[in-house]
């Protein structure tokens, strides 16, 4: 926290140094998120409360429906899916890196039951990678979260090509199911009769907040033009 | 509760010694602070459920619900144990200041047998930020009443308004029913209204970005 207001108090020192100085730092974000659009099982139209910063830098997203409960299903498994699509302004000469996810909720997992939360992104249409995952064993119950970061290294650049709007997907879920090798045959009957039950779990994302890390400097980089 | 009754005891001198130094002349608080909007979703304020006010001085506002309740017993499906309220407030403060502080006050009515509890939850943070504040209060069974919870966002927490930038605060509120100590007997517990309120007379909640 003290580094980073030294880091603040640092940039705003330079800022008086004049426009040279600032050659590699947008005064001006450059870009941001333009628009975010939303669909999937967790987020029906009408479900979600979604919330831009002015400086459409960072966003928040709240959901009502995004939780599964496996009681309602005799413990067999159950997924939700969120992909949301936010159209990124990018002037041109101008790309970013720098990409933060932060993803809240609140599991009850019963002992014998597992729920994996997990943030995927894609520049394109491809299936994207992961960049965060959460493991909840049963038992369990708590609000959990998760921050997660596309690292400098790992990140593919978005585009220098030209685009003034990229497409940047995020792909959130949930999962709840037995722990591997928790076989039909090991449910046990349930009290209606109507085949075996297995351990329950509950959960549900209340919240992601996704956007450029705050350390602009390196959230964002010149293209070199060859 | 004893660290909340020194929190309150704290702030309670704090604004007494600020009151002290009397004229408004050397309260260092920002001109004006004012909510400029309120969003909300969760499992407990599903579009439609709420009724919501901000109030003319644009400092606090109300939320009214119809179907925010939790429950655990025998029968009752396993999600209905815990339900939430996020709620969105977009903030419009000076260039130059951050702020801490932010009051939420819920009411409902809560009914727990033997053995169940029910646990009242507010956290926040803000927006695009990491770090989460939390305030809870536990209630346990057998009891049949209203119940009132405040949460106050205290310089304790260490949650701070981002410098140079505006972003929302976030307060998700919670309730959750734990029947595990007693499974064959039950528990509700509902929120009726949610009020959220600054209160600027505690300077000592502002400080100067530097």
């Amino acid at each position: 926290m003290l580094a980073f207001r030294w880091i603040l108090a640092f940039l705003t020192a330079v800022s008086l140094l004049g426009p040279r100085l600032l050659a590699d730092a947008p005064s001006v974000h450059p870009s941001g998120i333009e628009s975010i659009s939303y669909r999937g099982t967790g987020c029906p139209e009408g479900s979600v409360a979604a919330n831009l910063a002015p400086d459409a830098q960072t966003m928040t997203l709240i959901f009502s429906g995004f939780a599964v409960d496996t009681s309602t299903r005799s413990g067999r498994p159950m997924r939700k899916v969120c992909a949301i699509n936010m159209a990124m302004r990018t002037e041109p000469g101008w790309q970013f890196t720098l990409f933060g996810v932060d993803v809240r909720g609140y599991a009850s997992i019963q002992a014998g039951a597992v729920g994996v939360q997990q943030v995927m992104h894609s520049f394109g249409e491809g299936s994207g990678q992961a960049i965060g995952r959460q493991q909840l064993i049963g038992p369990f119950d708590n609000n959990f979260s998760s921050h997660s970061e596309l690292p400098l290294a790992a990140v593919e650049w978005s585009s220098c090509d030209s685009g003034r709007h990229r497409r940047f997907h995020l792909r959130a879920s949930i999962t709840v199911r037995p722990r591997l090798g928790f076989r039909d045959s090991d449910g046990e009957q349930d009290d209606a009769g109507k085949g075996p039950s297995f351990p329950y779990g509950y959960m549900t994302i209340d919240s992601i907040d996704g956007g450029m890390v705050q350390q602009y400097q390196v959230a964002w980089r010149r293209c070199t033009w060859r | 509760m004893s660290i909340r009754r020194c929190l309150k005891l704290l702030t309670v001198s704090m604004s007494m010694v600020a009151a002290s130094y009397g004229g408004s002349a050397l309260a260092d608080v920002p001109s004006y602070v004012r909510i400029v909007g309120i969003t909300y979703a969760g499992s407990g304020c599903p579009a439609g459920s709420v009724g919501n006010n901000v109030s003319p001085d644009f400092q606090a506002f109300t939320l009214l619900f119809d179907q925010y309740q939790a429950s655990a017993g025998p029968g009752v499906p396993f999600g209905q144990k815990r339900k939430n309220c996020q709620v969105n407030i977009s903030m419009d403060i000076p260039n130059g200041w951050s702020y801490t502080l932010f009051t939420v006050d819920t009411r409902g009515y809560v009914s727990l047998q033997p053995g169940v509890r029910a646990m009242e939850q507010s956290t926040y943070y803000f927006q695009g930020q990491q770090l989460t504040g939390r305030e809870q209060t536990v209630i346990y069974g057998p009891t049949d009443r209203n119940y009132q919870a405040t949460d106050q966002i205290t310089m304790a927490n260490q949650v701070w308004s981002p410098c140079g930038v505006v972003r929302s605060l976030n307060i998700n509120t919670e309730v959750r029913v734990d029947n595990s100590a007693a499974p064959n007997n039950q528990g509700m517990i509902t929120v009726d209204s949610i009020d959220g309120q600054f209160k600027l007379i505690y300077g000592m909640r502002w400080r100067r970005c530097s």
